[in-house]
This record gives C-alpha cells, structure tokens and sequence, in this order.
C-alpha cells in the first residue's frame, strides 16, 4: 500500500505505469482502518483473526466492492 | 512442537519489545527472556514465521516484519512519543500509531508518483485529511493464503 499526494497523482501513476485498478482511501478511512485493525495487536490474547472477523471490519468500514472480497475456499 | 501458550507470549514479547525500542528482539533476547535455549527459541520464531505472526528474513532467525512494524529502515516513519518507528508500506504507518494506542503521531513518507516527501498527520485522536491517498493495488483476497495474521 502507498501514498500518493492526492488522488490527481495517483491517476496520472496508473496512467504512467499502466497499473490500473486497486484502490484508494483518504487518510480518515486509512485511520479508521488501521485502528479497527490493529487496536489489539500488542495485546497478549491477540491471536489473529477469522475470516468472519474481516469481513466485519470491512463491512463496518462499507467496503462493498469486489477488492475487498474475502474468499472463505 | 512448543506450547502454543509459550508462543503467543514470544508473540507478545516481540511486539511489546518493537513498541518500547522501536527494533524487533534478536532470538538471544527472546532465549534470555523465557529462559530457553537458542535452539528452543529458534524453533518459537519459525513457528509464528509459519503461522504467520511474523515474518523472519529468509533462512535465519532475524525478524524482518511484525505487522504494522518494521525491522529495517522504510519508507513509511512514524514519529511518536519521541521515538521514530518503521512501518511496512502506508496502511501499517497509520497501523503503527493505532496498535500503539497513541492520539498524536507524525507519518513522514513520500508521493509514489513524484517522490515528493509527505508529512501526515494524527492530531487528537483524528487523522488530518490533506489530500493525500492510500492505494491499495492488490484485491485483498490475494494477500495471503491464510489471512488470519495479516
């Protein structure tokens, strides 16, 4: 995952580079994300998480779109 | 095969050690810690290695990447607490700040397009919105095989 300085640089790489797709978030999201991600990760009882789990995260977080597709096979 | 109580304390060891020195422990430090031999201690890391918990630089015993922490030198830095931490790639900058409970931190990276130098900010507890992106390229599902440690 990178950084780029606004979603106008980020159009023009893909343009550049031909990788075309992905997504992107602005920094609100990102923060919302990594704290539902990795609030406990110091913790001692973390041991991981279910795919059940992710896809929560996830869905608190609207992720709707095919990216974000957890395959359970 | 070891205790999996023994290795979810290495577990935590590691972590709470990448928290206070922002540096992973060597398997000298988790020997003395739990009392084991380099032997044993070796065997705890390639177990949380092949289970994910971590990621060791390959065919040695020395931790390249504890999610959102990094043991080498990177891009994406973190500065918090008057220490400086390394992260993986942008989500585990803003990853490091939030695993690390903290409500204030500077992330200092760079633009992938223009190699400009980023200066992000969280500042109470909220991440400052300045235009910047985070982009994911990868669809998630192919991250791993086992997604449970990521």
């Amino acid at each position: 995952m990178r950084f780029f300085r606004s979603e106008e640089a980020l159009r023009q790489w893909q343009a550049a580079s031909s990788n075309t797709g992905g997504e992107a978030l602005n920094l609100m999201q990102l923060w919302e994300l990594s704290k539902r991600w990795y609030h406990n990760r110091l913790s001692r009882s973390y041991h991981g998480r279910t795919l059940a789990e992710i896809e929560g995260i996830f869905s608190a977080m609207n992720f709707t779109s095919d990216f974000w597709y957890v395959s359970r096979t | 095969m070891m205790d999996d109580t023994l290795l979810w304390d290495v577990r935590a060891y590691i972590y709470g050690y990448f928290a206070t020195t922002t540096r992973a422990p060597d398997v000298d430090d988790i020997a003395r810690r739990f009392d084991l031999s380099q032997e044993s201690a070796s065997e705890a890391l390639h177990a949380l290695h092949d289970k994910h918990a971590l990621f060791l630089e390959p065919n040695t015993t020395r931790i390249r990447i504890a999610n959102p922490f990094s043991a080498i030198p990177t891009q994406y830095q973190v500065e918090a607490s008057g220490k400086t931490y390394q992260a993986n790639c942008a989500w585990d900058s803003f990853g490091v700040v939030a695993a690390l409970g903290l409500d204030d931190a500077i992330v200092r990276s760079v633009c992938t397009g223009s190699g400009e130098p980023l200066r992000l900010n969280v500042a109470n507890g909220e991440a400052i919105d300045n235009g910047t992106v985070a982009h994911f390229l990868v669809p998630f599902r192919h991250w791993y095989d086992d997604l449970v440690f990521t």
